[in-house]
């Protein structure tokens, strides 16, 4: 399958003080797109925006090749809110009465059978069930209905390390069909190193990077080093960096090239977080 | 649009059932002390009331960000609050006629007619003044146009009455006012709440 399952290109949303700016990226088919970013980085407005739930200022966005607007297409596409969005009163067997008058491709057996697999109770109240297992009901929800995308607000934030493991195991069995993608957005960077393939880094209403996360994770590095060497450093080496009590921390794009280049400094690999953390909190050029 | 009907008949059935019980046990006391056609106009409303409360339960619970990514259009979300109000208060108009029947077979009651043209009135002219403020405003907001819409309904009604003397036309008059307001307010709604951010 070829293309994109999600464009996003130069959506803009202004809201008072905090402006969307300019964000663009794309979620492959058959991949996992992390989006990360600090508390009010725009991650929520990105997806809201992309989903059609507040509308852009500027710029467009391309759904499973069409337009958002299309009810067709969003029988396709599978959203989980941060927070449970199903009603107190409901239980699980309650929405799957009221899905399946909405969407003409909900599979009734296929809801059921991922109720079980969840240890989910169907005839408890929503109100009822924990956090983690109201997620679990979301993520039920958006399975049943032929999703080709999933797209996920914080979906594993304040869950348990088992109930995270389990829901990204969900999301890594999703997206085995080359067909499907999923869209997640997390201040958990951990969860992102386990199953993205993709790294978008928006900070402040803007994207900071796309990248794979490989890329991240096997090339990027942190060069740990002295004032005076930090000074030997080239410019154009230097991604971001920031002085800390004892060293200076310089992230550079490939850790290999300067072990070879700054033989006398540490070169550590670096995580998503510690790549988020010198963006933000350290200079750039 | 059934599913989302479905989704505010699960969320008001509680309601409605202790809405009953008081119906039923005020409709015995009134038909002692005054014509239980009355309970009309009470009965219409109230179930009304109850379907307006949807609104506010959707934003509270999230439920408007979900029913933003359903494959059903922005429109629709906005007809399935006027015609469940229109279901709810008919059951409640029905309900309340049903009472005020078995009362008027007891002893003899007032013109029952007059209270069916008030009650159509009041909910009619209501709802179109509660609905959509229920979409555009808070949910605190949403309770004071709730509370505020029918005594306004209401001096409206008295207003029609005091310049046609015949209480059955003048309520006939304020049930057409009732009637093209209402549908106003839905044609509006449908053109203009799209166009708001769902959240």
């Amino acid at each position: 399958m070829q293309g994109n399952a999600l464009d996003v290109k130069g959506l803009t949303k202004r809201y008072g003080q905090f402006a969307l700016e300019d964000v663009s990226f794309s979620v492959p088919r058959g991949t996992v797109v992390g989006l990360v970013g600090e508390n009010g980085a725009g991650k929520s407005t990105t997806l809201n925006a992309a989903l059609g739930l507040i509308h852009a200022d500027a710029g467009s966005v391309e759904l499973l090749g069409g337009q958002v607007q299309d009810g067709a297409l969003r029988e396709q596409i599978g959203v989980v809110f941060d927070a449970n969005a199903f009603p107190n009163a409901l239980s699980p067997d309650r929405l799957n009465r009221i899905f399946r008058r909405i969407y003409r491709t909900w599979d009734e057996e296929r809801y059921r059978s991922l109720l079980r697999a969840m240890e989910l109770p169907a005839d408890r109240k929503i109100g009822k069930l924990s956090k983690g297992m109201k997620m679990k009901l979301a993520i039920a929800v958006a399975l049943s209905h032929g999703a080709k995308l999933l797209i996920l607000d914080e979906a594993t934030s304040g869950l348990d390390p088992i109930a995270r493991e389990e829901i990204l195991d969900m999301l890594l069995d999703f997206v085995q069909a080359e067909d499907h993608a999923v869209l997640l957005s997390s201040h958990i960077t951990s969860d992102l190193e386990k199953i993205a393939d993709f790294i978008v880094f928006l900070h402040a209403g803007r994207v900071i990077f796309e990248k794979p996360k490989d890329e991240l994770r096997y090339r990027y590095g942190i060069v740990r080093c002295g004032a005076a060497q930090f000074a030997a450093i080239d410019e154009a080496d230097r991604i971001a960096w920031r002085k800390q009590d004892y060293e200076w921390e310089v992230l550079v794009a490939d850790r290999e090239v300067a072990r070879k280049k700054y033989p006398k400094a540490v070169v550590d690999p670096a995580t998503i977080d510690e790549i988020m953390l010198l963006h933000i909190k350290g200079e750039r050029k | 649009m059934r599913g989302l009907l479905l989704k505010d008949f699960f969320l008001v059935r509680s309601v409605l059932g202790i809405l009953l019980l008081v119906l039923l046990v005020v409709g015995s006391g009134m038909s002692v002390l005054t014509s239980t056609w009355v309970l009309t106009v009470v009965s219409t409303v109230m179930f009304g009331m109850i379907g307006v409360t949807t609104i506010g339960q959707d934003k509270a619970s999230g439920w408007n960000r979900v029913a933003g990514v359903l494959p059903v259009s922005p429109r629709a979300v906005v007809d399935s609050k006027y015609v469940l109000y229109l279901l709810l208060s008919g059951a409640g108009f029905v309900l309340g006629g049903f009472i005020g029947m078995l009362g008027a077979l007891v002893q003899a009651q007032a013109d029952g007619a007059v209270f069916a043209v008030i009650s159509l009135s009041i909910a009619l002219l209501s709802g179109s003044v509660t609905i959509p403020c229920n979409f555009l405003l808070g949910e605190e907001k949403g309770i004071v146009s709730l509370i505020a819409a029918y005594p306004l309904s209401t001096a409206i009604f008295i207003g029609a009455a005091a310049i046609w003397r015949d209480p059955l036309t003048s309520g006939l008059a304020v049930l057409a006012v009732g009637v093209a307001l209402y549908l106003t307010s839905w044609l509006a709604a449908r053109a203009l709440l799209p166009r708001r951010d769902a959240v």
